[in-house]
């Protein structure tokens, strides 16, 4: 009987030790491999990411790394914060994120965002930048959708959230230490929770699932190849600046003799462009979303938009979430451009969201931004043209050379330029 | 004599699949080796699902319509 408990004692002795060795077997391969994929030095990149994939948003480093790896190039990236109207390929050559790439204007733009990040995610990555970037001054598309009845930041916040910018966010010491704790209640309100554990043990959880999430990030990044390859990011190639521009890259950026982008050329082109998109029908929605998405759009809308019983149409959280935006700017010296967006009217007005409804969002905004002395490029007066917004809010090519022009316009001049006429 | 009065092949699938319990379950040292190799492979799927597959980071949101 004794013999039988030991070597029962034996066995399972044998089959922990294995267990255990193979655990810090995999436990020291993988924390190597983090460290290594640390000291790497980055690899030359062959495209600049035009539209960030989420899981290159979340990645702090690699945001980072993508800027410092521009500057290297020679260019001037300006960052430019937003969502979903960030993406460049659906709208067209002349939106600003493609426009102002390669270095062949005075700016360059460099997207920070994409659909799923709003005013806590960008604060958050404005604040961890700012003291990492010589020009301070950023740009911020706004939008209404954020605001919506629908909106759903315990979904998207956590997709996106970036564990190291918001470290980075922390460590700013322009920051004032209130400001970062409502911050960090509201992340938790969202559905990732950073405050300081009640408990030790909560304390410790959150610092391994912080550095668990860093380590996975490092390890992604190593496996990973060019950022072309990252589901949902869209880029175009860095260019050789050894060679001379050829007729078709000229044509894609043209410029004045005084090195400005030729608007005149832009324009004419984009609207031509956008023209041809929307041939089938009459208010300017491209065909192709026209087509298959804007029944399914309306009925959608019309079904689960209710108007509120207490008239509240709009956020009040998200709006407390953009006034946190504007005090982070304050208060890390960041001069931002809020860039207010139109809503397709002829869409919205078939909704409970009317254009006396719409009114007060802009009227909202504006009120943010005036309170907070801070630039605006408000077009809020594009909603019934029917050429600048490719579908319920998304800008066309022409829409996107309207806001090329206002964001260049406020780098060289200090004013954001959103005049019809030039 | 079996449990079962010898109705069962030892090397039929069931006897085959006894056998190998047993075996895994002993204390032989090619057993513990299995264990560690099982737990090597566990981490190599886990691995692979949040690191190098595209199922491991949670779904990116899209053009949030309605």
């Amino acid at each position: 009987m004794e013999d039988s408990k030991m070597d029962g004692a034996r066995v399972s002795g044998r089959r922990l030790a294995a267990v255990a060795l193979s655990l810090a077997l995999a436990a020291g391969g993988l924390g190597l491999a983090g460290f290594r994929a640390r000291m790497r030095p980055p690899a030359p990149s062959t495209s600049i990411i035009t539209y960030p994939a989420a899981a290159q948003v979340s990645d702090f480093d690699l945001m980072t790394g993508e800027l410092a790896a521009r500057e290297r190039r020679g260019e001037h990236p300006k960052l430019v914060f937003g969502s979903s109207e960030l993406a460049p390929n659906q709208a067209g050559p002349a939106h600003p994120a493609r426009l102002f790439t390669n270095g062949r204007y005075a700016i360059d733009a460099a997207v920070m965002g994409r659909a799923g990040t709003a005013d806590l995610w960008s604060a958050i990555e404005m604040g961890a930048m700012a003291p990492r970037v010589s020009d301070r001054r950023m740009v911020f598309f706004v939008s209404m959708q954020w605001f919506m009845a629908y909106r759903k930041p315990e979904k998207e916040f956590p997709a996106v959230f970036s564990e190291g910018a918001y470290r980075a966010f922390m460590e700013n010491p322009d920051i004032s230490d209130g400001l970062k704790a409502r911050i960090t209640d509201r992340m938790a309100e969202y559905g990732v929770d950073r405050r300081a554990g009640s408990t030790a043990l909560g304390g410790i959880v959150q610092e391994v699932d912080g550095w668990a999430a860093g380590l996975a990030a490092d390890l992604r990044r190593a496996a990973g190849s060019d950022p072309v390859d990252a589901p949902g990011a869209q880029s175009v190639p860095v260019r050789d600046a050894s060679k001379a521009l050829g007729a078709d890259e000229q044509a894609a950026q043209p410029r004045t003799p005084s090195g400005d982008p030729d608007w005149a050329t832009l324009f004419s082109r984009a609207e031509a462009d956008a023209r041809s998109r929307s041939a089938g029908n009459a208010d300017g929605f491209y065909d192709s979303w026209y087509k298959k998405r804007y029944r399914r759009w309306e009925e959608g809308a019309r079904s689960t938009w209710k108007a509120p019983r207490d008239g509240s149409y709009f956020s009040r959280q998200e709006l407390d979430d953009f006034k946190m935006l504007l005090e982070v700017c304050r208060e890390a010296g960041i001069e931002p451009l809020i860039v207010i967006q139109p809503v397709k009217g002829v869409a919205y007005d078939k909704t409970v969201y009317t254009a006396e409804v719409r009114e007060r969002y802009y009227d909202m905004i504006r009120g943010a931004a005036r309170e907070a002395r801070v630039s605006v490029a408000d077009f809020s007066d594009r909603e019934y043209d029917p050429l600048f917004l490719r579908d319920y809010s998304h800008p066309s090519d022409l829409g996107g050379a309207w806001y090329a022009r206002a964001i260049y316009s406020w780098f060289a001049t200090g004013e954001a330029e959103t005049a019809r006429a030039f | 004599m079996s449990a079962d009065g010898g109705k069962t092949s030892p090397h039929g699938p069931e006897g085959l699949l006894k056998l190998g319990e047993s075996w895994f379950l002993g204390g032989s040292r090619s057993a513990a080796l299995a264990w560690a190799a099982s737990v090597l492979a566990l981490i190599a799927v886990l691995v692979w699902f949040f690191i190098l597959s595209p199922y491991g980071a949670p779904a990116a949101p899209v053009y949030a319509e309605f």
